[in-house]
């Protein structure tokens, strides 16, 4: 089916106010209507209707969607309907509020997108088209070319996937935007270099774990443990740990001593005593003994008797025993001699002290009659003469005349001596008295003094006298120890005698004694050799067998015992010894393995990460570079030589006195960054220079109008439609002369349905004419967009269909 | 056959479909006397005039120019109305008197270069237009990269679509598709 467009309707849209319905189904659609009557609105409401958007005004306003709807209206509304389009809605409904566009666009997608690029030719879009002469460097990537044709194309898109992607041509690149890839590739180098490490390490321990092993098995040998294949450690540890040696050891050590000690105390015998030498030495124990007994039944009583007597005497002082006879005689002798001193010197004081009493006595007697002649003479003076002569003195003061101031009376009627000088004199005389009185007391004090220390002093002698009867008892005393030291000292040499004979006695005894002792060890020793080579494991002690022969014989027993014994020592030592060691190699095996199993865990894990991440590097490579030819292809598709064909065809219809025509520079090289470039051809062929330099101002736009339609022109006709609004805006009438013959072309050779909106009456007219219906089917249908007074947009349309020409005969 | 610039043109008209019609040509009872004429075919209406300047003053033409529109004007005849001019190009007065009643091809006199070439850059507004075979569907580069990624992550062949957003969202998503293979793993440095 044909696709064409139908009707609009468009209501309170940008500058159209009220309702309009304007009918599309023809081939050609010409709009005309002064400048603000709303012919851009009416467009750009079918740009709405059919792709939901307005790229032609988002260029100009960003914020345009918020203007859509007529000022003096809420919301505004489209309505579009076409033919041919698509399978289902023939019509599409929007309505426009300030807040958005409600309602879905009459095409599809990629029909929209056509529509937009390529089918409706607006102001905005000439504008731009015009702006890429405008540029001096039109060879810069952002140049408005390079960038229409991206936009155009939509390789700003793939531009962004190929550049985004940029960074995984390398993965140096990404080390600073994704650290953590970079950290995971060090730490598997890190893991790695660890690994190969400790691999080696356990290596090393094994051949060493080995070599202790090996070297562990002659000890064992020695010992006669069995080798398990693989060493069992603690079982081994347990059967070497058992170490029966040491006791064993130490009991042959115990052994060694003893047989020392016989062989010591054997060697202090030397020899069994001959019996000779003990006969002599009983019987001179036994005369001994005799002259000792002899003595103390001589002498010994008396001695006794006498040491008796001397402790009955002095029951303090201890004795040596009576036995040790010399030192308990000077002892009892010492001991009466000091006693005898003692009392000696005892009587002696007594009788000083006696003589000393005696002569005191007679000293004190004078004193006390001294005293009491003393006493009669104080007795004598008044005893207060002092005082009274003080008073007297007093007195004389108040004695004028002869009167007695005391008794009043004339004291010459006792004598002729004036009573002051009777007066004087008494008080000297009595003066006189006081002095003597206060001497004689004096003397009295010092005699009273005197007799109390002679008292004392006696007192002290007298009470040192002894009794009588503690006199006597001294004397006694003195009497028998004199008698006592007598005894003693006469027995000195019997003593020393008694003492000689006893010591002889006893040394014959001892001699005696020692000689049986000596015979009675040799049995001992013997017997304990016997005990010893049971217990050390050797042949009995033979009754003719020397002692010393037996301990030779027990000594080489027990070295060898315990030679073998420390040989088994040391091989426990030495196995012990090995196996730690083994064990702690084997230990430290264990912790490499496990740390060599966490290794390769995590290495394994790191290195999943890493082919994921590297696997989606190489895709994101593989993805930029398909993007990349993608690119090319469309570049190569676009930008060739039919499209420079189809331009240069389009150019030259429009200008066909201008010698050189636009042309795009095709692509050398398609994979480098796409920079659309304009350059101009010598119409005969051969290269011309910049379009700006080589073109007038009127055939650039020309070349922009037709660069539009070569665009359309070049590709399959998705949607057969060509809306151009206000194309000629400054085209002078040649040019508008071509371009009406061009669009005619276009709308009855090739089929386009046209809708063009122009603004000058008489070119809508001449347009009219131009693309008048051709043939039977062709229509044109003619607006014009006015305004009522009232403000209304109000629409005029005629329908023209094609009539016979009657002026020349067809 | 072709000895002079009429000739030329006329034979591409011919080839373009143009009926040439009798001359002198009549209109309303009237008759031109033009060297040529010829209508359009099926989806043209044109009417063409052609004239040599070099035999006829330009002044004549245009008074026969300005006869023939004012003919079809009165008879309210539709037909656009083309001169194609051969021989020098008229004076500039002329020239835009010729414009203001038809369209005006003034083919000039081919001095040098390919003398054909030239009277076919001024006849092409009349000719049929030849498209080239169209090079089917306009390209959507995204959704042909898109259609090459079989095999591919859907997560990388997802960056596809992020493209729309830009290259510093595709950057981004990338970095992070990138970073996310490795982020749960433990890459501290201790054992």
């Amino acid at each position: 089916m044909m696709k064409r467009l139908k009707s609009i309707s468009v209501r309170d849209f940008r500058t159209i106010r009220g309702e309009i319905n304007v009918p599309l189904d023809a081939p050609v659609v010409l709009i005309h209507g002064q400048n603000g009557m709303g012919k851009t609105s009416l467009l750009s409401a079918l740009e709405l209707g059919l792709t939901g958007k307005i790229a032609s005004l988002r260029g100009l306003d960003v914020d345009f969607a918020s203007h859509l709807v007529h000022k003096e209206a809420r919301e505004g509304h489209v309505s579009v309907s076409a033919e041919g389009v698509t399978d289902g809605a023939e019509r599409a409904v929007l309505t426009i509020s300030p807040d958005g566009v409600a309602g879905d666009r009459l095409l599809p997608a990629e029909a929209a997108r056509f529509y937009a690029e390529r089918c409706y030719l607006s102001q905005a879009t000439l504008g731009r088209l015009l702006e890429l002469y405008q540029v001096k460097d039109a060879r810069r990537s952002d140049s408005p070319l390079t960038k229409f044709v991206k936009d155009l194309l939509g390789l700003d898109r793939l531009d962004a996937l190929i550049e985004g992607l940029h960074d995984s041509g390398d993965v140096r690149r990404l080390r600073t935007p994704v650290p953590t890839f970079w950290e995971v590739r060090e730490q598997i180098q890190n893991l790695e270099r660890k690994h190969l490490q400790f691999t080696g390490e356990r290596d090393h321990l094994q051949v060493e774990q080995e070599g202790v092993r090996v070297g562990l098995l002659p000890w064992l040998q020695l010992l006669d443990i069995d080798v398990p294949s693989p060493l069992e450690v603690e079982s081994l540890d347990g059967q070497l740990a058992n170490d029966g040696e040491e006791s064993e050891l130490q009991r042959l050590a115990g052994l060694r001593r003893d047989a020392m000690a016989v062989q010591n105390q054997w060697r202090s015998i030397a020899t069994d005593v001959p019996p000779a030498e003990r006969e002599r030495a009983e019987i001179a124990a036994r005369n001994a003994g005799e002259a000792a007994r002899a003595w103390r039944a001589e002498h010994g009583q008396r001695f006794e008797l006498a040491l008796s007597r001397v402790s009955e005497l002095l029951p303090d002082v201890d004795l040596p025993s009576p036995l040790d006879l010399e030192r308990s005689r000077v002892a009892a002798l010492k001991a009466v001699q000091a006693e005898f001193a003692r009392c000696d010197s005892q009587i002696k004081r007594d009788a000083e002290g006696a003589a000393k009493l005696a002569s005191m006595d007679l000293d004190l007697d004078r004193a006390r009659s001294r005293l009491s002649v003393l006493e009669d003479q104080l007795a004598r003076h008044a005893a207060t003469s002092g005082g009274l002569a003080q008073a007297l003195s007093g007195l004389l003061s108040h004695v004028h005349g002869e009167d007695c101031p005391v008794c009043g009376r004339d004291f010459g009627e006792v004598s002729a001596r004036p009573l002051q000088a009777h007066v004087s004199d008494r008080i000297a005389e009595l003066t006189v008295s006081a002095g003597r009185l206060q001497a004689l007391a004096k003397e009295r004090s010092e005699a009273v003094a005197i007799i109390a220390t002679f008292e004392r002093d006696r007192g002290s002698v007298a009470g040192r006298l002894l009794t009588q009867a503690a006199r006597d008892q001294l004397k006694m005393r003195r009497m028998r120890l004199d008698e006592l030291r007598r005894v003693l000292e006469a027995l000195a040499e019997i003593v020393s005698n008694g003492e000689r004979l006893a010591h002889e006695a006893a040394g014959a005894t001892r001699a005696l004694e020692a000689l049986r002792a000596r015979d009675q060890k040799a049995g001992v020793l013997r017997d304990a050799c016997q005990s010893l080579t049971t217990q050390v494991g050797v042949a009995p002690l033979g009754t003719s067998e020397a002692l010393e022969a037996a301990l030779e014989r027990i000594d080489g027993q027990i070295a060898a015992t315990e030679t073998r014994l420390t040989d088994r020592q040391k091989a426990r030592r030495a196995s012990r010894e090995r196996l730690r060691e083994y064990a702690s190699l084997a230990r430290r095996l264990e912790h490499l393995g496990v740390a060599i199993a966490d290794l390769e865990r995590r290495l394994a894990q790191l290195r999943d990460g890493k082919e994921q991440a590297e696997a989606r590097i190489l895709q994101a490579r593989d993805l930029a570079g398909r993007a990349r030819d993608v690119r090319t292809n469309i570049v190569r598709r676009v930008f060739n030589e039919s499209l420079n064909a189809v331009w240069r065809d389009l150019f030259v219809r429009l200008a066909p006195e201008e010698p050189f025509v636009p042309a795009f520079a095709l692509p050398e090289n398609p994979n480098g960054p796409v920079e659309a470039v304009l350059e101009t051809h010598y119409r005969s062929r051969g290269k011309g220079g910049d379009p700006r330099a080589m073109l007038s101002a009127g055939n650039l736009n020309t070349a922009a109008l037709t660069l539009f339609l070569s665009l359309h022109l070049s590709v399959a006709s998705n949607l057969p439609w060509l809306i151009i609004d206000d194309p000629v805006q400054s085209m002078d009438e040649v040019h508008i002369a071509q371009f009406a013959a061009l669009l005619r072309t276009l709308s009855k050779q090739h089929g386009r349905q046209m809708i063009i909106a122009v603004h000058e009456r008489p070119l809508f007219e001449y347009l009219a004419l131009e693309l008048s219906p051709a043939h039977e089917n062709d229509r044109l249908i003619t607006i014009e967009l006015g305004k009522s007074p009232s403000g209304d947009t109000i629409v005029n349309f005629e329908p023209r269909i094609w009539l016979p020409d009657t002026a020349i005969a067809a | 056959m072709i000895a002079t610039p009429m000739d030329r043109i006329a034979s591409m008209l011919d080839e373009a479909g143009y009926r040439r019609l009798e001359v002198p040509l009549k209109i309303a009872g009237l008759e031109f006397d033009l060297p040529m004429a010829f209508v359009g075919g099926d989806t043209s209406q044109d009417l063409v005039l052609v004239a040599d300047t070099a035999f006829e003053p330009e002044q004549r033409i245009l008074r026969k120019l300005e006869g023939v529109a004012r003919a079809l004007d009165v008879l309210s005849s539709r037909r656009p109305l083309t001169a194609v001019l051969a021989g020098p190009r008229p004076g500039a007065t002329v020239l835009d008197a010729m414009s203001r009643v038809c369209r005006v091809l003034p083919t000039g006199t081919a001095f040098e270069g390919d003398g054909e070439a030239a009277i076919k850059n001024w006849l092409a507004v009349l000719l049929p237009l030849h498209l080239p075979q169209p090079s089917g569907e306009i390209p959507n580069p995204l959704d042909e990269v898109a259609a090459s990624l079989d095999g591919f992550e859907p997560e990388i062949a997802a960056l596809v679509e992020t493209a729309r957003d830009g290259t510093e969202a595709v950057k981004a998503r990338f970095y992070e598709l990138v970073a996310e293979s490795v982020s749960h793993l433990d890459s501290s440095t201790e054992l």
